[in-house]
């Protein structure tokens, strides 16, 4: 790679090698994929969603394809905070990226529980409160929709947690921007815009749900134009800065990302299909500054054009 | 497991909806019986996910192994694989998942084979490999008809390697073989059987399998199924295929995954709802 480009961005107070992170759920723990690419090259990386306690997740079916996409309805099964604290984080520690620990609660007192038992582990970078999962009845989402709760969680997780917070936020409400400034104005690091869309699937034979429950988040490359008019809004609302999120597949995807606004991108399902993908985005991003003749992705971000 | 692109060396018609794969992986893979991989036409990405499938057979060559799969067609997905031609390039991931196991710790050395329909192809390295260490291996096979002219699919490869008089077959319409289902085939068998300890190893549709676990538990037969879920990854990371199954040492169960902890479980364990 060339060197007199740099991919390094600062986010949250902290320096990323380069803007690329993969995307909470699509990732595992990051160990996950040790056989298939080297973790130390990424940016950063996003674990599932971790909870207080172990969570069994939604009955299957859990998915859906649907054309450039898919839905989910995975309802967060996880191996819980401690766990991931003594069993994964130790092994994470020896690579050269980012951990960002994914958190999600059914009450403000469960988030809150969960970021003591994660101050405890070393390694981890920054927190990401889930307050947007379409697939669990209660908790998160409502918080999500509600700009003063909202407001309210991310103010009381900043007062405990040891490290930045970043808020992953809904998409499925008329108000992203206004969850956007409230939780910015309550202290939030950065923020991850979007999480899946709420989508349904029938099935017309049994007239029920594809899936175990009947909605489901859809993410995938459908998603893109969508999470791009968000990210663009929401980083002309706030001052601190936006991990864009949604059917990222590609380096051209992730420049439209930075371009609409975002300082970094996470790489969400593209995983699934391609696990290589997060490796082939840093890449041709930095092939492509080479080409624009840039030197730095930072003339990138946010240099979109009215 | 690796992430490769690979060549396609054949791709043949069996009968109509049925197609034998055959893929030319570099470096060399191995994999065990039971097993599967994602494969997907290269750099295509509509349907967006790579489809599942399990391996059929493998050949050793230099610096490279061949494998084939034989797959149906049901959707967009498959539909495509069926359209690859010699020559064509495949993303591969693989091998994948844990397959079947023979435990030093069961007695007996019978093996109970019973597929149903496009379930037959996950048994064959395992009869290969059963036969390699002298174990008796007989394969119950049951579809709901036959081809006029092509009959049932893998059976003479079956047939070949375990002698005919080791492959039952029926057919729900009488096509071919017996007239019935497959779970009817191995309860005879089983009735009929002198009480030699023996062990049963099933992959087919969920009633079949569920029907397999019911017999394996009423004639105190250890009993192996290789299970199908769909599967967004298959590497354990979308948890979207899940399996419930019994805890060892309660009465509680859990999820697992069926592309990492499994496909392959002890029906036993398996919750079949």
């Amino acid at each position: 790679m060339d060197t007199a480009i740099s991919l390094a961005v600062r986010l949250a107070g902290l320096e990323f090698k380069n803007p690329v992170l993969t995307a909470s759920g699509t990732f595992g723990y990051g160990l996950e994929f040790v056989e298939i690419l080297d973790l130390s090259r990424l940016g950063g990386l996003v674990t599932k969603g971790l909870s207080v306690e172990p969570m069994d997740g939604n009955p299957p079916p859990r998915i859906v394809e649907t054309h450039g996409g898919m839905l989910n309805s995975i309802g967060l099964q996880n191996i819980g905070a401690r766990a991931f604290v003594r069993d994964k984080l130790p092994v994470l520690r020896g690579y050269d990226t980012h951990v960002i620990t994914n958190i999600f609660g059914f009450s403000i007192d469960d988030y809150l529980e969960v970021v003591r038992i994660l101050n405890d582990g070393d390694g981890i970078s920054a927190y990401e409160l889930n307050i947007s999962c379409p697939n669990v009845k209660k908790g998160g989402m409502e918080i999500g929709h509600d700009p003063a709760e909202a407001a309210r969680l991310t103010e009381k997780v900043k007062r405990i947690a040891r490290c930045p917070v970043l808020v992953k936020l809904s998409p499925n409400t008329s108000s992203i921007t206004e969850v956007a400034q409230s939780v910015e104005a309550a202290g939030a690091d950065g923020l991850s815009v979007i999480n899946t869309l709420l989508g349904m699937s029938v099935d017309i034979y049994r007239r029920r749900s594809r899936m175990g429950t009947a909605m489901g988040g859809l993410s995938g490359p459908a998603i893109k134009p969508i999470a791009l008019r968000m990210v663009r809004a929401v980083a002309q609302t706030v001052r601190i800065p936006v991990l864009g999120i949604g059917g990222i597949a590609s380096w051209q995807d992730a420049v439209e990302f930075l371009i609409a606004g975002a300082t970094a991108i996470q790489i969400g399902t593209a995983n699934y299909y391609e696990p290589r993908v997060s490796i082939h985005v840093i890449d041709g991003l930095a092939a492509y500054l080479r080409d624009m003749e840039m030197s730095s992705v930072q003339e990138l971000i946010g240099s979109f054009q009215d | 497991m690796i992430e490769t692109v690979c060549s396609v060396v054949e791709n043949h018609r069996l009968q109509p909806g049925y197609f034998r794969l055959r893929l030319r992986v570099r470096p060399p893979v191995e994999p065990a019986p039971g097993q599967f991989a994602m494969v997907r036409s290269h750099g295509e990405y509509e349907p967006l996910l790579r489809r599942a499938l399990v391996f059929y057979r493998s050949y050793p060559g230099e610096g490279f192994t061949d494998v084939d799969f034989v797959f149906r067609t049901m959707g967009r997905g498959t539909s495509r694989l069926s359209r690859l031609r010699a020559g064509d390039w495949v993303d591969f991931l693989g091998p994948l998942g844990r397959g079947f196991e023979w435990r030093a710790a069961g007695s007996g050395n019978e093996a109970l084979l019973v597929s149903g329909g496009v379930g037959i192809p996950a048994f064959f390295l395992w009869a290969e490999q059963l036969c390699a260490r002298n174990v008796e291996v007989r394969l119950f096979h049951g579809d709901r008809t036959s081809d006029r002219e092509q009959g049932l699919i893998c059976v003479n490869d079956f047939a070949a390697l375990l002698g005919s008089d080791h492959v039952a077959c029926t057919t729900e319409d009488g096509s071919a073989g017996s007239k019935g289902l497959v779970t009817d085939l191995i309860e005879h068998h089983l009735i009929a059987a002198d009480g030699r300890p023996r062990r049963i190893f099933a992959c087919g549709p969920h009633a079949m399998m569920r029907r397999v676990a019911e017999l394996g538990s009423k004639f105190g037969i250890e009993t192996q199924v290789c299970l199908e879920a769909p599967m967004a990854c298959g590497f354990g990371i979308c948890v979207a295929c899940v399996v419930r199954l019994k805890r060892a040492d309660s009465d509680l169960s859990d999820y697992h995954r069926v592309c990492l902890d499994g496909p392959v479980f002890d029906a036993e364990r398996v919750i079949w709802d």
